[in-house]
């Protein structure tokens, strides 16, 4: 068990983490990018600082062990170092606030939290680690935040994932807000992205 | 230039400056201590800190100094304060019956065990002004109380669990130990702990008047003082690391017990109802008001009408606290020049409109 | 004799180290995580624990704790009130950010990352990128119809907006006119009704379709609701009262400007009066002075 620093400047760093992802999500398909921690392997650093800079004791993470990690020890050591620099609770799929997963793993929308007509938004925010933004198939996205339409790739993301981006499990305003992460790049869907596979290839 | 409300920079420091030299007054007088204001202030002292929301005498003092004796306005210096302090840890919840008491009565006992202890009090003070502390007089140990005649502060049963034993009040369960720290909730109905701190840091006016009200019929609940009582409590800490608690400190807390009209409900025999209340030093008038509260609020758990302000949630919890409710009504004194500027062009419209018709 | 950043300025020197932007980080944590909920639910308020500042409630604390949560060193913060940079709440609220963060400020829109504003959109088009915060007294629109935050929650769950309908109409039936001239009602991404908060309706069309990102925090009621950059939103009419705008049959008296939202100055007491633009930068732009 290895404890790793965290930010540098927790103060400044958090913020600028934030308003990354703020971008990010405002701008649903734009490609930001988030360099200021290396991250805890094998986590992509982009996962991290989204980890660092929004959750603590208020909050509950789900790390899905079957996606992403070699080996328990790994995922320990992992867990450790987020709950020692956030303070943040380890929870189940079901109750938590932010989790962590693979997006070539399979997915199920049901699993997560989507909100409710009187609370929106107690739903999870998905962080999915993909291996790439220039692979993958090519979507056309549109809605708030994209003034006509935008295009974007996320990498290789599992079947299950593409149909939940396609046609989400909930009707708006429930649902989940996803946010794509590659090393230090972040792409992120919102609820409210219109979702289609692109026309012209 | 045209507007007067204009070229701020300047009118904010000068108006800051002489406020500054009114909160001094004369000076050829001394300068009032924060010492001074903790010791011989203490209830105004108290009533900061419940509502301010931090137990601390000499920042509670601090803020009256410089809030030139406004409570409302020391109020919301001490939450302004507050708001920059990180919550690190909840300490375990308080148990009052370990309270080592200065001063317990209850009305419902002509006696009980341990008895009547008056402590500190206005109660049968005949209230006529005191012409003699107009002298003002130098430091001494003469005090009306010698220490030894001075009880010893000491634990009491508390006249509600006297009452439960009997079956003759229901025992109030506090909820699970939440992981969840309290925080002010913001959606209403709120849980009945999430109610009673607000009720705490909502303003004792405000709260009185309510509390005046249900007793003259605006829901009424039938309240007996069951036990008020003040005294130190000490504040433990679980630290995850030692697997145990450990006292922090202590504070002075005022408790109020209100013994209430009997329900009957279906398969359970007839029992009294309760309403309870807490404050942070001596406040008792704040405790007992919170108490009655307490319990009109509780209406909709008995079935009881809901057809007086003090039984109405939202109505009270949303405006009880004196920091919103002052920063609101004094928001008015901020120009809105452009939202009347609005209506004075569509009063014009209009007026227009009807003239052509 | 000393001003309130002043006492800032000193006790943050002594053994009273404020934090940068004041709130302590869990708080801006919180906050941050309420305006991300708000982006991706547009117009829905998101509820948030609300924290006393060192102004009072009603005097832009909503919008103060956005800034605060929002702002960082590379930012350049520009704080309107009523349009104007000089008024005295504007002056203050732009001298804590100052004091509080150590960030450049400006009274140039076109140079802000970060604007805070109450009652007034900026004349000037903002652009992608750039963030206005706005001050919010009141955020739920059917407050006056339904006082109850439990009802209104449940309106808003369902969909539930024939009443704010009603109550526009009944408008037009007593005075001919729908008789709201600020806080005018919109409806955002086709879902959520929204108060704007009291800009004039002079600035509803600004709010379509806005390049720049819109957020909007009430403070004392404790809510925070966003309105992402290009994204739908409509002012609340009818077919045959189409939603309009304000008009002056004057120009700028400073600037000659006739398309932007003027006050009314008195300038004697026999009822003389002149208009000029409430938006002083843009005002000055026109005029051609700098304001930096």
């Amino acid at each position: 068990m290895t404890i790793q620093s965290g930010f540098s400047q927790p103060v400044l760093d958090s913020q600028a983490c934030f308003r990354q992802v703020l971008a990010a999500l405002s701008e649903p398909g734009s490609v930001n990018t988030l360099g200021l921690h290396i991250g805890f392997e094998p986590l992509a650093a982009s996962v991290c600082q989204i980890v660092l800079s929004l959750c603590d004791n208020h909050t509950q993470l789900f790390v899905d062990p079957s996606s992403l990690m070699e080996s328990q020890s790994t995922l320990d050591n992992v867990i450790e170092n987020i709950k020692f620099h956030t303070d943040t609770k380890i929870s189940d799929k079901s109750r938590a606030d932010f989790v962590i997963t693979s997006a070539s793993s399979p997915f199920v929308a049901e699993d997560y939290k989507s909100g409710t007509e009187m609370y929106p938004e107690d739903s999870a925010t998905i962080l999915l680690e993909t291996n790439s933004f220039e692979g993958g198939t090519l979507l056309q996205l549109s809605g708030p935040g994209i003034e006509h339409t935008r295009q974007v790739r996320l990498g290789h993301i599992h079947s299950s994932l593409l149909d939940a981006l396609i046609q989400p499990a909930y009707k708006y305003p429930l649902g989940q807000d996803f946010i794509f992460c590659c090393g230090e790049q972040i792409v992120a869907i919102s609820r409210t992205t219109k979702v289609e596979i692109s026309a012209c290839m | 230039m045209y507007v007067a409300v204009k070229g701020g920079e300047k009118a904010i420091a000068a108006s800051h400056a002489l406020q500054a030299k009114k909160r001094r007054g004369d000076t050829k007088l001394n300068e009032i201590s924060i010492h001074q204001i903790e010791q011989q202030l203490s209830l105004a002292v108290d009533r900061v800190m419940t509502e301010g929301g931090i137990y601390d005498r000499q920042l509670a003092a601090l803020a009256l100094k410089q809030a030139c004796g406004d409570q409302v306005e020391a109020i919301f210096l001490v939450r302004a304060y507050r708001t920059t302090l990180a919550h690190i840890a909840s300490c375990e919840p308080l148990d009052c019956a370990k309270m080592l008491v200065e001063r317990r009565i209850s009305a419902i006992y002509k006696d009980l065990p341990g008895g009547q202890q008056l402590g500190a009090s206005f109660d049968y003070n005949h209230r006529l002004l005191d012409f003699s502390l107009m002298a003002e007089s130098e430091p001494s140990n003469e005090y009306p109380i010698k220490a030894n005649e001075l009880e010893d502060e000491q634990v009491f049963t508390k006249v509600f669990s006297l009452l439960e034993q009997q079956g003759l009040a229901k025992s109030e369960q506090s909820r699970e130990p939440s992981e969840e720290p309290l925080t002010t909730s913001q959606s209403f109905p709120y849980s009945r702990v999430e109610r009673l701190a607000q009720l705490t840091r909502s303003d004792e006016g405000f709260l009185l008047a309510l509390a005046y009200s249900t007793q003259r019929g605006y829901g009424r609940n039938h309240p007996f003082a069951g036990e008020i009582r003040t005294g130190f409590m000490e504040l433990e800490l679980e630290a995850e690391e030692l697997g145990f608690s450990i006292c922090i400190g202590q504070i002075q807390v005022t408790e109020c017990e209100m013994v209430n009209g009997f329900v009957k409900p279906e398969q359970e025999q007839a029992h009294f109802t309760r309403g309870y209340g807490l404050s942070l030093g001596a406040a008792e008038r704040k405790a007992m008001a919170i108490a009655l509260i307490d319990r009109s609020l509780q209406a909709s758990d008995y079935g009881e009408a809901i057809d007086g302000p003090a039984q109405d949630e939202e109505f009270v919890l949303a405006h009880g606290d004196n920091v919103e409710a002052a920063g609101f009504v004094s928001h008015l004194k901020l120009p809105h020049y452009v939202d009347f500027q609005a209506e004075l062009e569509l009063i014009r419209k209009m007026r227009n409109t009807k003239d052509t018709l | 004799m000393r001003s309130v950043n002043e006492h800032i300025n000193q006790s943050a020197q002594s053994e009273q180290n404020y934090n940068f932007a004041y709130l302590d980080e869990q708080t801006k944590r919180m906050i941050r995580r309420a305006i991300l909920k708000g982006i991706a639910i547009p117009g829905y308020q998101v509820a948030f624990q609300g924290r006393e500042m060192p102004m009072p409630y009603g005097w832009g604390t909503g919008g103060i704790m956005l800034s605060a949560s929002i702002l960082g060193p590379k930012d350049c913060f520009k704080v309107i009130d009523q349009g104007a940079d000089d008024t005295t709440n504007a002056v203050s609220i732009r001298q804590f950010f100052e004091k509080v963060c150590d960030i450049e400020v400006t009274q140039k829109t076109a140079n802000a990352s970060v604007i805070q504003t109450r009652h007034r959109i900026p004349e000037h088009s903002l652009v992608e990128g750039q963030i206005l915060v706005f001050q919010v007294p009141i955020p739920e629109p059917l407050r006056f119809i339904e006082p109850r935050e439990t009802r209104t929650k449940k309106m808003h769950a369902y969909s539930d907006y024939g009443s704010m309908q009603v109550k526009l109409y009944e408008d037009i039936v007593q005075y001919g006119h729908i008789a709201t001239s600020y806080a005018y009602p919109v409806i955002v991404h086709g879902r959520y009704l929204m108060d704007p908060s009291p800009i004039p309706k002079f600035d509803n069309p600004k709010l379509h379709m806005s390049p720049a990102l819109l957020v909007f925090g009430a403070g004392r009621e404790k809510r925070i609701y966003c309105i992402p950059p290009y994204t739908d939103v409509k002012s609340l009419d009818f077919e045959d009262h189409p939603f309009s705008i304000q008009q002056w049959d004057q120009a700028c008296a400073q600037c000659g400007s006739h398309d932007s939202f003027l006050d009314e100055v008195l300038i004697d007491d026999q009822g003389g009066r002149m208009f000029v633009c409430s938006d002083t930068d843009f005002c000055q732009q026109r005029q051609g002075n700098s304001n930096d």
